[in-house]
């Protein structure tokens, strides 16, 4: 994974302990949305941090459900194709021939596939983004008051959501 | 690159009325640093189209001598020679018929695509912070001023890096205005 561009501070919160929450993961941060009392704010329902999570995923290329083995699997089974068109002209006599040809070849020995870690970079990726998406949404559903202070807070959670989510207009129409 | 100065003395409605919002930032980077999903979008059509396409064979020849085998029902055998002088073109078309299901160049797109994808969350994570941390800081300094001459100064100089910085990022879109 790559590092951050510049490393920006953060005026409105302390760094050190928002990077420290982060790491507590999803299940953490979903298991306080259940204890933590939140006076002032409803409670917003569950679907709207799936369908975040989901378009996160599809943003970020991870919601292809077969895994590249079971498709290279199947995909052994398929031959090859040839077709072809030969034509013979004699000189002398001025004859023509011609020849057309289908030739459906199985290569046995296909190569086993080895995907170089991808698969298990794709889980660690997707176990990443859902924690990072429900921990902002948990954040932004956390996130009172009604100063300056605090709206920019919240516009700022909602930025870093978009991030990773994507604008609301390219989501389909029941996640946004 | 619109100056500190400017934005912490005009009006608050004006200082910050041209300027573009977070979102707009963020697709700016997006396109300066070519990191969109329609990007990995686009390799994946093509590296499907690809496995429509077939491999071309074309032959040209001419001249040669063909000798053929006849082998009759009673079991003799015949072999007639032909010098031939013919010209002969021929045509093939291959398909890997296996790529339409999957391509090994899947797997490299899935890691390019993945870096991409990290690449994309860090910079427009990154964009958000900055531009949250500038007008949080432009807004302190609004309301409450610093007493002094050099926190005055240093929180012009912060304001100006920030500004630096995500114009750097969003090819200059923040210091072009909504206009670009």
């Amino acid at each position: 994974m790559e590092g951050t561009l510049t490393p920006p501070e953060r005026s409105g919160e302390d760094r050190r302990q928002r990077s420290s929450r982060l790491r507590r993961g999803a299940g953490l941060a979903l298991a306080m949305m259940a204890a933590t009392p939140n006076a002032g704010h409803a409670e917003p329902p569950a679907r709207e941090v799936d369908g975040l999570v989901r378009r996160a995923l599809r943003r970020a290329g991870l919601d292809r459900a077969e895994a590249a083995e079971a498709r290279a699997r199947r995909a052994s089974l398929w031959p090859g194709l040839r077709l072809g068109a030969a034509l013979r002209r004699t000189v002398a006599t001025g004859r023509t021939d011609w020849q057309v040809s289908a030739l459906l070849t199985w290569p046995l020995g296909r190569r086993v596939l080895l995907d170089g870690g991808l698969s298990s970079l794709l889980a660690s990726r997707r176990a990443a983004l859902a924690d990072r998406v429900a921990l902002l949404w948990r954040e932004r559903v956390a996130a009172g008051g009604s100063d300056d202070r605090a709206r920019l807070d919240a516009d700022e959670l909602d930025a870093e959501l978009e991030a990773l989510t994507g604008p609301p207009d390219e989501a389909p129409e029941d996640e946004r | 690159m619109r100056r500190a100065w400017t934005l912490l003395l005009l009006p608050t409605a004006i200082a910050f009325a041209d300027e573009p919002n977070v979102r707009a930032l963020q697709r700016a980077a997006e396109r300066a640093a070519e990191v969109h999903p329609d990007r990995v979008r686009s390799w994946e059509r093509r590296v499907r189209v690809a496995a429509l396409a077939p491999s071309l064979t074309v032959r040209v020849g001419r001249g040669g001598t063909e000798v053929r085998a006849e082998t009759s029902l009673d079991g003799s055998e015949r072999y007639t020679i032909n010098q031939g002088d013919a010209w002969r073109f021929e045509v093939g078309a291959t398909w890997q018929l296996d790529r339409l299901v999957f391509d090994r160049e899947e797997l490299r797109l899935g890691r390019e695509s993945q870096r991409l994808a990290a690449r994309r969350e860090l910079l427009l994570t990154e964009v958000a912070q900055l531009y949250f941390e500038r007008k949080r800081l432009i807004l302190a300094f609004r309301t409450h001023p610093p007493a002094d001459e050099a926190a005055r100064a240093e929180a012009s100089l912060r304001i100006d890096e920030l500004t630096a910085i995500l114009d750097g990022l969003t090819d200059g879109a923040l210091s072009a205005g909504k206009g670009e």
